[in-house]
């Protein structure tokens, strides 16, 4: 109990960042996805084919060679040069936001698309029907997979331990490591099911909210 | 008075129709029978503003209106088939939100003018109801009541009886013939003959319309 009072401050001190990329990466990928989305529904067929390459190399590539190509990587190549935390926080969204864009589209092409005639002939604007009619209804229809992309992005943020963020991963670690122990470990992996549960909970309450209309 | 010259529609290199002309004056019920597959809704889709037709005019009392699928505006009303009601709205939302978003129109007289609807229609215990809990038929007036809350000039209807039980289509029929009465032009797009019947409507055949019109050309 002592041993676990004793790490339990480093351990909570690297759970800070975990959230700190958790939830910054959220706020950044989710509209750049809605922005991705309407790209790859675009009428310029040279935009269209940009985010769908976009997308391939973002989900065909493994995450954390990602965070390495962009952190090392552009600073070798003197594209640019990106403190830890903003290298991981960029390749982050970048990558959640295509895989929320593909979640998007599939979203958009669920709604009938009697609901656009429906506000056309009402005299709607385009931006109108999407913010009044299409997206709200969107929202509903894309609530669960997003759910499933937000838990991965709870464990997926381990990850950055690779460009030696100290997150919670890297904390457990370096106790791990420090005092050959697998307590560390332990409490790392309890820290995370306590994040991943009550995101769970959260989008299940959103999910509940939103099954007051069918 | 609506009036439509040399209207023509080609549709996957299939010339749907070509050259028509028809006139229709204000206040009367028009109702346009054939059968399936020979562009009934497609032409009602044209004069909706929902679909491009390829050549022709359209004018309302005197006024010309766009048919390149692009109009603004809400000249013409559709009450569609499936109705199209927003699931996301209750009843009264529904009706209120075109007039809140396109006229300007602030909640409390957005709501008075879709209440005053809403009764003239029996749906004022439905208000808060959302599309799901309706049943057919009060879905079908929550849609006119939708259109008219925009206060078209023309009514178009496809297919607005299908699916409806004897004592709905009754009550549509007596909406109908109210509309009229306040002066409303509506078009009404259905194969349901009995109901026809029941209209005091100008019956336009489509099949025969569209053959002579292109014997005429």
């Amino acid at each position: 109990m002592d041993y676990l009072l004793q790490i339990l401050p480093s351990l909570l001190e690297g759970l800070k960042m975990t959230i700190g990329i958790f939830g910054l990466t959220l706020l950044g990928a989710l509209p750049l996805g809605v922005l991705v989305a309407m790209g790859l529904r675009s009428d310029i067929q040279l935009l269209r084919w940009l985010m769908n390459l976009y997308i391939s190399v973002m989900r065909g590539t493994p995450l954390l060679l990602q965070i390495v190509f962009v952190y090392y990587g552009l600073s070798m190549a003197n594209i640019a040069t990106l403190p830890r935390f903003e290298a991981a926080l960029v390749t982050f969204i970048l990558n959640y936001a295509a895989y929320f864009a593909e979640i998007f589209r599939g979203g958009l092409q669920a709604i009938p698309k009697g609901q656009y005639a429906g506000a056309k002939v009402l005299g709607l604007t385009r931006w109108q029907t999407m913010r009044y009619v299409i997206l709200p209804q969107v929202v509903k229809v894309v609530m669960p997979s997003v759910g499933n992309e937000v838990i991965n992005l709870v464990k997926d943020s381990s990850l950055v331990y690779v460009i030696g963020i100290g997150d919670l991963m890297r904390a457990g670690n370096i106790a791990a490591a420090r005092d050959v122990s697998l307590v560390p470990y332990l409490l790392v992996g309890l820290l995370y099911l306590m994040l991943t549960v009550l995101v769970t909970a959260g989008m299940r309450h959103i999910e509940t909210r939103l099954n007051y209309y069918r | 008075m609506l009036e439509l010259t040399n209207l023509s529609k080609t549709y996957n290199q299939h010339q749907i129709f070509k050259g028509l002309n028809l006139a229709v004056p204000t206040g009367e019920i028009l109702t346009i029978v054939g059968p399936s597959g020979i562009g009934k809704t497609t032409f009602l889709k044209i004069i909706a503003g929902l679909l491009a037709a390829d050549e022709g005019e359209l004018t309302l009392d005197g006024q010309s209106l766009a048919l390149d699928g692009q109009r603004k505006g809400a000249d013409v009303g559709v009450i569609f088939q499936d109705f199209n009601l927003f699931p996301q709205y209750t009843v009264l939302e529904n009706i209120t939100l075109a007039p809140r978003l396109v006229n300007r129109l602030n909640a409390i007289a957005s709501e008075r003018a879709a209440k005053k609807l809403l009764g003239e229609l029996d749906l004022l215990d439905q208000q808060n109801q959302y599309p799901f809990e309706l049943s057919g038929g009060q879905k079908q007036r929550v849609a006119i009541a939708r259109a008219l809350a925009m206060q078209p000039r023309i009514l178009a209807y496809d297919e607005p009886t299908s699916g409806l039980d004897e004592a709905s289509t009754e009550r549509v029929i007596q909406i109908i013939n109210d509309l009229q009465e306040q002066g409303v032009t509506q078009l009404i797009v259905t194969h349901d003959l009995p109901f026809v019947e029941a209209l005091d409507s100008r019956i336009l055949d489509f099949a025969q319309f569209t053959r002579e019109a292109r014997n005429d050309v």
